[in-house]
């Protein structure tokens, strides 16, 4: 039971060693995406539009939508 | 009535997280009882607790519509910019000096009602309080002057609070109380300013 | 200032992880401007000064001292850079009536607790800014979670372009003017007072209320053009708060007052951050509550609270500075699930060197700082040569 455990626990402290270099990893995929396209990729398909600002009196207001969707 | 959602969320943050914080310590031994065997035995006062407490919102909120369509021809913008100064001297006041006379009623009345073991009157009575945001909520329902608009703020009012409830009633984490209770006051202080600013809007031509 | 016992690197293990770093900058940094001979010469100059820092950082072990240089650098850089670009682009500073309503405004991650609500309900975007822009909407909330998986809370300290101004000031002045010894920590929860109330006003407003009333930071970026006495009054607020948070309260305090006591995002990120596994801890076994770390925290963030209990607050930035000046050195960067082993039980050897927890994310977070910060500091260096020869700091 005891070396169950040790071993478990050197497992997730493996595992957490494992995460922490793949997040390393990540931040070139992170800044190489950006002029890959993938982002227009991803976003095109989320249902979000840009406002519609009357910018009079330079006012930051967005038009209220008719009704919740 | 998303506007009212919204507000109603706002204001019951503010209670939920400073008020009921405050009155939660006082409130925990009650709900807890002596043993805490099961989820049932514990689950139950809680829902008699919170069932009182939605009674006393609906009321609160039924007449205070009521009482706002009756009055809508006497509120001029003027009045209601004085009254948005009241209150927000009195967020002001509740979040600055960090509590309320009404919280002190609540550690009063606790003792006796926990001797009762009447968790639904003590959510009734708890539930007509006089804290600052509750007050607001009730000028809101006021000014809007409907009955059902009232009903709706007061529902999303009690849903909240409860929100703030339940992992205290559950787990019994007063330490964090500690600190939601500064963000609930921080909160109100925040409210406040904006009810100081939309009641001079109002006053200032 | 009692003696300090901060765990650096040997040698070997200080010139790998800088090497490793210097080839990872170099790629991201220099690789990206193969087309452009200045901006290519301009970034192997930050590159430098980037991998000196690093050099430094992990050889001295003194992770506030080096992080705080790259961090103001960064901060200065993207104001000076900012205007003008705006300049440049657009040929004024303050927003027009017009500008809103071709949706030219640049989007600063401050804005995304703002914009998530109305954006669910109504599936629309509350800022005037354009989707797919340069600084548009989903690059900057693409760039935010990618910072946020990776940095987590450390974004308040290694990839914020604002948290450098205040950090720059809290660092002018040798000592502290005003001591913090009366100081009211409840404060520190004003920031999520201030989320949740910019939250709920923004999605019942459909405005983002705090771009438009209380952003500091418009005192150095952008704002509306006044045009009545209301738009007077939010340019005022604006210039107020930046003086009284990011210049004077620093200045006096020697803390990142707006970092710690105001940025509502700080407190979003507080939460959103927990999703990063790098946490600050405090060996109870080696702390004995001196409270040197509650005296100095830039951001508020260990009360004499939470060192009774060996914590540091959720708002800890990551910043370093309680490592730096713990008489005994308890407090370190920490993996979840990795015990806190200290530093004595570190064994001395090249591999257990470079896998410290520490060393992983200060790696990280220079390498994800520099990659952000690379493009605008260059800029800012052409843009100093082209002053020195033309005497216009515009390009044109």
């Amino acid at each position: 039971m005891a070396e169950t455990q040790t071993f478990l626990r050197a497992l997730r402290e493996r595992l957490m060693y494992l995460i922490a270099v793949l997040l390393i990893l990540l931040i070139p995929l992170i800044f190489f995406s950006f002029g890959s396209g993938l982002i227009e990729k991803v976003a095109k398909k989320i249902p979000l539009r840009e406002g519609n600002f009357s910018g009079a009196g330079g006012v930051l207001k967005v038009e209220r939508p008719a009704a919740p969707r | 009535m998303l506007a009212a959602a919204g507000k109603a969320l706002l204001l019951g943050l503010a209670t939920g997280l400073f008020c009921l914080g405050t009155c939660a310590p006082v409130l925990a031994p009650l709900m807890l009882g002596e043993e805490r065997k099961g989820l049932w035995p514990l689950l139950l006062p809680f829902l008699q607790f919170s069932l009182g407490r939605l009674l006393a919102y609906a009321v609160v909120g039924a007449v205070a519509g009521w009482a706002g369509a009756g009055a809508a021809p006497v509120l001029t913008p003027r009045r209601v910019g004085a009254s948005f100064l009241a209150l927000a001297a009195l967020m002001l006041l509740y979040g600055l000096k960090g509590g309320f006379p009404g919280w002190r009623l609540c550690r009063l009345a606790a003792p006796l009602l926990a001797r009762l073991r009447a968790p639904f009157w003590f959510g009734l009575l708890l539930g007509f309080n006089a804290c600052p945001p509750f007050l607001a909520a009730m000028a809101d329902v006021f000014l809007h002057g409907h009955v059902a608009y009232g009903l709706a703020f007061f529902l999303v009012f009690f849903l909240v609070t409860t929100l703030f409830l339940l992992p205290l009633v559950l787990l019994g984490r007063l330490s964090r109380y500690l600190s939601l209770r500064a963000v609930g006051q921080w909160a109100a202080v925040i409210v406040g300013v904006f009810y100081l600013l939309a009641g001079l809007r109002l006053l200032i031509p | 200032m009692p003696r300090t016992l901060i765990c650096g690197h040997s040698r070997s293990a200080s010139i790998f992880l800088t090497t490793v770093l210097f080839f990872m900058m170099a790629f991201l940094l220099v690789g990206g401007n193969r087309n452009n001979a200045g901006m290519m010469q301009a970034s192997l100059v930050y590159l430098v000064f980037m991998t000196v820092l690093a050099y430094l950082l992990f050889r001295s072990g003194r992770v506030h001292r080096y992080r705080s240089i790259f961090f103001s650098v960064y901060a200065i850089a993207f104001v000076l850079n900012f205007i003008p670009i705006l300049l440049e682009t657009r040929g004024h500073i303050a927003l027009t009536g017009r500008d809103i309503a071709n949706l030219d405004t640049p989007l600063c991650h401050l804005t995304i607790p703002m914009l998530i609500l109305p954006g669910l309900v109504y599936g629309v975007l509350i800022f005037p800014t354009k989707l797919f822009a340069n600084m548009g909407f989903y690059p900057m909330l693409f760039l935010w979670l990618g910072a946020t998986v990776v940095l987590g809370k450390g974004w308040c300290s290694w990839g914020c372009f604002y948290g450098g101004l205040d950090e720059f000031f809290s660092k002018l002045l040798p000592k502290r003017i005003v001591s913090s010894r009366k100081f009211n920590y409840s404060l520190r929860w004003f920031p999520f007072a201030l989320l949740l109330v910019i939250v709920v006003w923004s999605f019942l407003a459909l405005d983002p209320v705090y771009c438009g009333w209380l952003c500091p930071f418009k005192a150095v970026t952008e704002f509306v053009q006044p045009t009545n006495w209301l738009i007077w009054v939010q340019t005022g607020i604006f210039v107020v708060l930046f003086l009284g948070l990011v210049v004077v309260l620093p200045l006096l305090m020697k803390r990142r007052t707006q970092c710690g006591l105001f940025c509502p995002f700080g407190a979003f990120q507080s939460f959103v951050g927990l999703a990063n596994p790098y946490r600050v801890r405090i060996d109870k076994e080696k702390c004995n509550q001196c409270g040197a770390c509650v005296d100095q925290c830039p951001t508020f963030a260990i009360t004499r609270e939470t060192l009774a209990k060996n914590k540091v607050s959720i708002t800890c930035a990551r910043c370093g500075r309680c490592m730096e000046i713990c008489p005994r050195d308890a407090i370190q960067f920490s993996l979840l699930g990795v015990p806190l082993r200290g530093h004595d039980a570190r064994k001395p050897g090249f591999l257990s060197e470079v896998f410290r927890p520490d060393s992983l994310f200060t790696f990280g977070a220079l390498l994800f700082g520099a990659v952000i910060s690379g493009g605008m500091a260059a800029q800012v260096l052409l843009r100093f040569v082209h002053l020195a020869r033309t005497g216009s700091f515009l390009f044109r």
